[in-house]
């Protein structure tokens, strides 16, 4: 018995080549969270991608551009003048309506995707399969969490590859190796590892420095929660095709 | 003829469904197969709660987010410090993670506790079938991940 999605008004999931994206239950404080901590991730994680990477950009460009992160550093390491001094008064304006609005939208739209989602498992939750074209695959596979972790916290965006996420394929690594660059970071890992603690202090730029934990830590976050969840969706599936195929009605009991 | 009853376990998985289909190749008609998914108890409480602060179910939330701030702490302060942002990040990153992860942990635990046991997610197979497939079949099963199998004779 096929399911006609288009007889169903709340599609679940959509399995497309490049990726997959689904909706699932998400704590709207955590979403809530990790756009506070980096303006673009809460949307990522709702599966909103596009906007989530735009919002990004906007972070990574307007932080810059007030040198936001140069005067949390300088405030919190007690040298406030400093502080007051580097950022960019316009900009920050700018800068804290955007943080403000993408925190509180995250938020609002997490809280309506529950709902919508509880809706659509009570609808029979359909998901739209089409697994491959010309240029790409994508199949539902079950997949270990802990690999995601592992090779995100190697090298982040690489836990993106484990899932099959194209978007954030490009995007995680992208915004990594831009971070990691003018950030100094792998120069100052080699720094540390022979040793040469005098030198960090001159290559490190905490401007783009301070950018580095989150991203760091969401996409380790992100791929693990994306393969707990796509494993989910591939229980739903087969459990829908089990119930549709083996069991027919001709079946003899066990008395 | 006789005919017997296989019944066995599985989790939800690719190599079921591999099972399923090398079953009805070996000659036993999809009607003598009955797989019946066991319903999904933690997702049941899941929807019957209304608080959605606890449905992801991933023991990770508080430890990203402590991960984060910590590790943000450590880059922010190693800058200043001797040891550099490398070294103080990465303490702060691995005490983040481990304490957002026991507080999550220990606050499920209570909170939880004895009413909702994790249940792995399983598929019952019941296989009608003659006498003569039995053996064949049984061990098809067993060579693809089965749990548990038992036979029925009539």
């Amino acid at each position: 018995m096929p399911v006609n999605t288009s007889q169903r008004r709340r599609l679940i999931a959509s399995v497309n080549p490049y990726m997959t994206n689904l909706f699932h239950l998400r704590n709207p404080f955590i979403v809530a969270w990790w756009s506070a901590s980096f303006p673009g991730f809460g949307h990522v994680l709702l599966g909103k991608y596009i906007t989530g990477f735009l919002l990004m950009a906007w972070e990574v460009f307007a932080n810059n551009m007030a040198h936001l992160n140069e005067g949390i550093f300088y405030s919190m390491t007690g040298r406030t003048e400093l502080a007051v001094k580097v950022m960019h008064g316009e900009w920050l304006w700018l800068y804290v309506t955007f943080y403000v609005f993408i925190i509180w939208d995250s938020y609002r739209q997490s809280i309506e995707y529950n709902k919508y989602f509880i809706l659509s498992v009570r609808e029979g939750s359909p998901i739209q399969m089409k697994n491959i074209n010309p240029l790409e695959i994508n199949i539902l596979e079950k997949r270990n969490p802990v690999y995601a972790l592992f090779w995100s916290l190697l090298t982040p965006g690489l836990g993106h590859f484990y899932v099959n996420r194209l978007p954030s394929i490009v995007f995680g690594v992208f915004f990594w190796i831009i971070t990691a660059y003018y950030s100094g970071l792998y120069k100052c890992v080699l720094y540390t590892v022979s040793g040469e603690f005098d030198l960090i202090s001159q290559t490190a730029n905490p401007q783009w420095f301070l950018f580095l934990p989150s991203l760091y830590v969401f996409l380790a976050y992100d791929s693990y929660v994306s393969t707990v969840e796509y494993n989910k969706l591939f229980d739903r599936e087969l459990e829908k095709h089990l119930k549709a195929r083996y069991q027919h009605p001709d079946f003899k009991m066990p008395l | 003829m006789k005919l017997n009853y296989l019944i066995s376990t599985f989790t939800y998985s690719t190599s079921l469904e591999l099972l399923l289909t090398e079953i009805e190749k070996a000659g036993v008609h999809k009607t003598q197969i009955l797989a019946i998914p066991m319903d999904r108890l933690g997702e049941f409480q899941t929807l019957m709660d209304t608080d959605f602060s606890d449905d992801q179910k991933s023991l990770l939330d508080l430890a990203g987010v402590f991960g984060a701030v910590f590790m943000l702490l450590g880059v922010i302060y190693g800058l200043a410090l001797y040891w550099g942002p490398v070294i103080w990040g990465s303490i702060g990153l691995v005490l983040g993670i481990i304490s957002g992860f026991a507080i999550e942990y220990l606050y499920k635990k209570k909170r939880k506790g004895l009413t909702l046991k994790k249940s792995e997610k399983e598929v019952i197979v019941i296989v009608h079938i003659q006498d003569s497939l039995t053996e064949s079949v049984k061990k098809i099963i067993l060579s693809h991940g089965a749990k548990g199998i038992g036979t029925v004779k009539k």
